[in-house]
């Protein structure tokens, strides 16, 4: 009897234990079974990303041991709201469970949730869990996706995208490197979540990359490609590889000119990734808008980052303004803190531009100007600090977190010395043979993080008579490719005038990184590429009496950074360059070339005047140009005198185009242009006649635009600063008579007669009008929209459908300005919720007569009429706040 | 005296070994998680492996069977398994342990609905399998195929261009695309096909990922032997070239010494891992070439040796893992030999985009 009664003790007492233990294991093997899979290398292993079966025992203890995680609102108060934001999100506790009911599909659904502000402000939101890898959403702490209403941005943002702090915090740093050197990147900060009153810890809230950041970052919109092949809801079994195929890719924000499947211009690019042609490099080039790509390269080269690979984390806009791509930061991690990587090359795109020692020398520049003399180590660190004491008490964990923050000091100071140090390179090693020809051909192998400049030669005798050739063509003998360096024979030196005698560096891409086991990655891990400086050979040529083998000494200086050059005489030690190739095997730049134009021609094909061209318009000259034929001039140009003409009645030309910086501060006088239309040459679309993208201080003086078809515009300005638009006359246009999108400047004394849409239209433009006749304007006679906020005086606008239309947060003032006989005077509105609030402005001394609707106003939107003369025929809503429509000193009107 | 007061009667009288039983099953449970807690995290990732395979290649087995049964002809057994395991995973999702099984389930069922003349239901068991993982090419594929022999030419259209811009280089896909453009007489798309079809072959050249390395740990070892899963041996290399490789027969390429040698220690078996990808269309390893410290050449056919761990159909991508035989210590260099069919159309083919041509420029010339 005694034994019986132990053994039922021992049951009772041990089945707590049991239960819990089969509690635990059962979740665990659940779990690893729901875990996400993916085929890689033919098994699956996405588990492992976050450590085997572990991880999934971890989870299962979480549910059960988590209670000093379990901080509450009311109990341990909110943070401070300056320091570190808070976001108060109630979820219903249906919701909370519908989202963990399956991963990852469950996850992935919108679900009603609440936002508040404050205890009085709350705001109605959609919410899942956000990220394609199981880290995001398997774990307690989850990245959260949050959608408010259109109309209710949460300071500005639609979508609040939330990750754990410590799981970003490289990402943070990164990206706020990328804000401060001017890059595309999205706006990131430090928050502190709740959800249903529980402390969830810091998060990182990250503006996603669409079209409203696009637009923020004062950029036009247009297609922006996400290179994202680690997505779980679509199992790739058909590649995993970027940079070949353009239909991998997504479209996230697009041009709404195209369809989704167009991209014509992601082929492009990828053709000339792909290429082996000489020619491709260039052609890459002008694909890409190379000096901001070059920008982001520094980038990633500094930060050593190895995480924008052949299959994730690459977005690419594509600005339809100049036909050229840009990188978008996104999602950096610091792979190199130490050791010999200089460049990361884990994907195509990297490895074809880290091959090509002109675009090193470009980021290198852009590295020791914009990253190392300002120190942007030191402005991580700073941000690291400033997280630590403000928001380590608030972690979840604050010995975690400390302990996390310390680690990255580390990591990002040793980044920080491996780049100096790398920088601080600079070696040049030559080595002297006679060729069979006779010559002396001289080996120079510079290594470098960006080319060296040679300064001079010290011959063993005296250099009078010797002739120092650049051997282009790499056959030891002087001939035609060889480009002959000018030089000062003194004594035994023979000094190099050229300042353009560059010895371009390489790298040596064989290298491989294997994450070392500090690292705490395991078995998995992938081919990750990086750069090592290497040396890399130009061949000089010396022919002449005084030319000898003995060369005692060689003289060269940097061309990015301080410092001596380390001259040594033999082979050269250390990596030798793989894959580099030498800019000299590469076509040479095509000669520049002038085109004049006097009296009557005719132009059967396109005419591309390039940045090194010239264009020549003597006064009165008239071209007649074939269907279709279209002018695009990217150099700065003077007209005086130019009449545009149909060759072809009745089938219009296509536009006549001033493009980039090179053609900044071009004049157009005495114009006349008529019978264009639009055009798309090289992926861009021109919508005006006359366009103009990304051109400054372009004026167009005392000239005559009329009857064109097709195209949207008649005189388009895109990207302008300080246009200037003086004594024009634009009539019978197709669309838009002049349309000026994110531009400034003035435009005065014009006369827009007949458009069959807007007369001027501003979309985040501050234009300001003077002297401007408006008759007849298919639709508003001034359009101001998207932040525009212009300066409007003396503008008479006349017999519009409306006279003046203002949308979209913008806010124009005008003085003295009369609409007259308009079927609505002025219209104000909000149509695009990317800018909230309506439409605002301020009419001062104005005349409002004979429209059939002098105000109309939407509930957004606000009015102000100060001593204006109106017949007061005002279409208001119901429900319009207080104060919203304002008449100060009202005017009776004449017909009142 | 019933069956159930029987059976407690017993339970009571052998209560002690039930006890001692159940004792020592929670025992080993605790020591068992215990032990557990304190594995070394690498050892813990292979053992994910290795459970992960065990269970992913369980997976596909109900699949095996009923292919099988399809085989020997026993459609109706074949059909049944397959509906059952099918409405069993119904609710996997598309990154799941059994999505690859499920997805070759209904390719396999709509087979078994082929071969007896259901095309209606064939079709709606590859519309369901292209629901579950629309980016592989094969699947729409086969589907445009199965649509233009029933005379669908417009779903043709539809699923062919899927697959299409999925495997752009893929020969079988462009041609069989172009075929039914021709028969649409869809003149622009056909010179779009081919001028697509001709860029991605000159971007899509094969990539191999070729890394050396020698086995080393027991557990890795266990789990190669018993799995047969290439669970990574040790520290392999980097890849060779990861970005694409020339086309033709009798190619090699070598893999220079310094990408491999430091990572290869002291003597074991050296192993090779190959992967690749952006070929649809008969790669081909050939054989590898080692050379010894002697200087002694060992050529090693790819037959026998190579374990290709592809699913069949995914073609986009091919796995394998070469055990040489070989002491890793000896070797100073290895060269591959593969084999890779030239991009282009074939006849057939040129004659349709030639005449599309035609047809444009007397389009163009009117």
């Amino acid at each position: 009897m005694h034994h019986r009664h132990i053994l039922r003790d021992v049951f009772w007492l041990s089945l707590p234990v049991t239960v819990i233990l089969v509690y635990l294991i059962g979740i665990a093997i659940s779990d690893f079974h729901k875990a996400e899979v993916e085929n890689f290398h033919g098994y699956p292993a996405r588990s492992l990303r976050i450590g085997g079966l572990q991880s999934m025992f971890l989870r299962a203890t979480q549910s059960l041991g988590d209670v000093s995680h379990n901080r509450f609102l009311s109990s341990k108060g909110r943070g401070e709201p300056d320091v570190v934001p808070n976001i108060d999100l109630r979820v219903k506790g249906v919701d909370l469970d519908a989202l963990d009911a399956r991963f990852p599909k469950s996850s992935k659904k919108w679900r009603d949730a609440w936002m508040h502000d404050s205890p009085s402000k709350r705001q109605r939101v959609s919410v899942h869990y956000r990220g394609q890898l199981l880290t995001n959403y398997f774990f307690h702490q989850k990245s959260w996706k949050i959608k408010t209403k259109k109309r209710e941005l949460w300071n500005g943002y639609r979508l609040i995208n939330l990750t754990p702090l410590s799981r970003r915090l490289e990402s943070h740093l990164s990206l706020l490197v990328a804000r401060e050197v001017g890059l595309p990147a999205p706006r990131a900060r430090v928050v502190r979540l709740f959800v249903n009153m529980r402390d969830e810890g810091l998060y990182l809230q990250e503006e996603q990359i669409d079209e409203s950041m696009i637009r923020r970052a004062g950029r036009m919109p247009g297609d922006v490609f996400y290179g994202e092949l680690f997505i779980p809801e679509e199992p790739k079994r058909s590649s995993n590889e970027l940079f070949w195929n353009p239909y991998v890719w997504e479209k996230r924000a697009r041009n709404n000119r195209y369809s989704e499947q167009y991209r014509p211009h992601l082929e492009d690019l990828l053709d000339q990734v792909c290429s082996e042609d000489p020619g491709s490099w260039d052609r890459l080039y002008n694909r890409l808008e190379v000096d901001e790509y070059a920008l982001y390269f520094a980038l990633l080269s500094f930060q050593g980052d190895h995480h924008v690979d052949h299959a994730h984390n690459h977005k690419l806009y594509f600005d339809p303004l100049l036909g050229r791509f840009e990188g978008i930061v996104w999602n950096p991690l610091l792979y190199l803190p130490y050791g010999e990587g200089v460049e990361t090359v884990a994907n195509r795109m990297f490895k074809k531009l880290a091959r090509d020692p002109r675009f090193l020398d470009r980021v290198h520049r852009l590295m020791h100007d914009r990253f190392l003399k300002s120190d942007m180590t030191l402005l991580q660190l700073r941000e690291l600090d400033r997280i630590r004491s403000a928001c380590a008490p608030l972690a979840l964990d604050p010995k975690a977190f400390v302990a996390r923050t310390r680690a990255m000091e580390r990591r990002l100071g040793q980044r920080g010395d491996t780049v100096r140090n790398q920088a601080a390179v600079a070696d040049l090693h030559y080595e002297v043979a006679r060729s069979p020809s006779g010559a002396i051909t001289v080996q120079l192998h510079a290594r470098a993080t960006a080319s060296l400049r040679l300064r001079g030669l010290t011959l063993n005798g005296p250099a009078s008579g010797v002739r120092l050739f650049e051997d282009r063509d790499f056959d030891g003998v002087v001939g035609e490719a060889d480009r002959e360096l000018k030089v000062d024979a003194t004594g035994d030196r023979l000094e190099v005038l050229d300042d353009d005698a560059l010895l371009y560096v390489g790298r040596d891409f064989s290298a491989g990184y294997d994450r070392p086991h500090k690292d705490g990655i395991e078995s998995y891990s992938v081919a990750r590429d990086y750069t090592r400086l290497a040396s890399l050979a130009s061949p000089l040529l010396l022919v002449g009496a005084g030319a000898t083998a003995a060369i005692t000494g060689v003289d060269a200086e940097r061309t990015v950074g301080e410092g001596a050059v380390t001259v040594r005489s033999g082979a050269p030690d250390g990596f030798v360059a793989t894959e580099t190739v030498h800019p000299w095997r590469l076509p040479a730049p095509a000669p520049a070339r002038t085109y004049r134009f006097a009296g009557e021609h005719t132009l059967r094909e396109d005419l591309i005047v390039r940045p090194q061209d010239k264009l020549l318009v003597e006064p009165d000259t008239t071209l007649r140009l074939a269907p279709g034929v279209s002018i695009v001039v990217k150099s700065r140009a003077e007209i005086r005198g130019l009449t545009i003409r149909r060759l072809v009645p009745n089938r219009p030309w296509g536009v006549f185009v001033i493009q980039g910086k090179s053609a900044s501060s071009s004049r157009l006088e005495r114009c006349d242009f008529r019978g264009g239309s639009d055009d798309t040459i090289d992926h861009v679309y021109y919508s005006g006649m006359l366009s103009v993208h990304y051109a400054d201080k372009v004026s167009v003086v005392d000239s005559v635009f009329a009857k064109n078809v097709l195209g949207d515009d008649t005189v388009r300005f895109a990207k302008c600063h300080d246009l200037l638009i003086l004594r024009v006359t634009v009539s019978d246009a197709n669309g838009d008579a002049i349309d000026c999108d994110i531009s400034t400047g003035k435009i005065s004394h014009v006369r827009v007669i007949s458009p069959r849409n807007d007369g001027i239209d501003l979309m985040t433009a501050n234009v300001d009008l003077s002297d401007v006749l408006i008759e007849g304007a298919g639709d508003k006679g001034i359009s101001v929209g998207e932040s525009a906020n212009p300066l409007v005086e003396r503008v008479r606008l006349i017999r519009c459908v409306t006279g003046l239309g203002i949308k979209d947060g913008s806010d124009p003032l005008l003085r003295n300005c009369e609409i007259k006989d308009c079927r609505t005077a002025i219209a104000s509105y909000d149509k695009n919720w990317r800018y909230p609030g309506g439409g605002r402005g301020r009419l001062v001394d104005c005349v409002l007569s004979g429209n059939r609707r002098d105000v109309e106003l939407d509930r957004w939107s606000t009015l102000v009429l100060e001593r204006c003369s109106t017949r007061r025929a005002y279409a208001l809503p119901v429900g319009l706040p207080a104060g919203a429509f304002r008449e100060i000193d009202p005017r009776e009107g004449d017909d009142q | 005296m019933g069956i159930f007061e029987r059976l407690r009667i017993l339970l009571w009288r052998r209560q002690r070994l039930f006890a001692g039983l159940y004792v020592g099953l929670v025992g080993l449970m605790v020591l068992g998680v215990g032990a557990y807690c304190l594995l070394p995290a690498k050892y813990d990732a292979a053992l994910s492996i290795a459970l992960r395979a065990r269970t992913y290649f369980a997976s596909f087995e109900p699949v095996e069977a009923a292919r099988r049964e399809f085989v020997a002809g026993r459609f109706a057994v074949a059909e049944r398994r397959l509906v059952h395991f099918l409405d069993e995973h119904r609710r996997t999702q598309p990154a799941q342990l059994h999505t690859h099984a499920v997805t070759d389930g209904h390719m396999l069922l709509s087979e078994v609905y082929r071969s007896q003349n259901r095309l209606v239901r064939a079709d709606r068991e590859l519309a369901a399998a292209a629901k579950r993982t629309p980016l592989d090419y094969y699947i729409w594929y086969v589907k445009g195929r199965d649509a233009e022999s029933r005379g669908d030419l417009a779903g043709a259209d539809k699923d062919l261009e899927r697959a299409f811009l999925l495997a752009p280089n893929h020969r079988g896909v462009a041609e069989t695309y172009l075929a039914v453009l021709a028969d649409r007489n869809a003149s622009e798309r056909i010179l779009w096909v081919a001028d697509r079809y001709e860029r991605a072959c000159r971007r899509g050249a094969p990539a191999m990922d070729i890394r050396a390395g020698a086995r080393r740990s027991a557990l890795q070892r266990w789990v190669l032997d018993e799995i047969g899963i290439p669970v990574e041996h040790g520290r392999y290399t980097r890849s060779l070239d990861r970005y694409g490789l020339q086309r033709g027969e009798g190619r090699s390429i070598e893999l220079p010494p310094a990408l491999w040698r430091p990572w290869i220690g002291g003597a074991a078996t050296l192993y090779l891992q190959l992967r690749v990808q952006h070929c649809y269309d008969g790669f081909e390893v050939d054989g590898f070439t080692f050379v010894k410290d002697s200087g002694e050449q060992e050529r090693v056919a790819a037959d026998g040796r190579v374990q290709y761990l592809h699913r069949a159909h995914s073609g986009a991508e091919f796995y394998a893992e070469i055990d040489t035989g070989l002491n890793a210590a000896e070797i100073t260099a290895i060269t591959v030999h593969y084999s890779c069919p030239e991009g282009g159309l074939s006849e057939d083919s040129v004659r349709i985009v030639d005449k599309a041509r035609e047809n444009a420029l007397v389009k163009g010339g009117h």
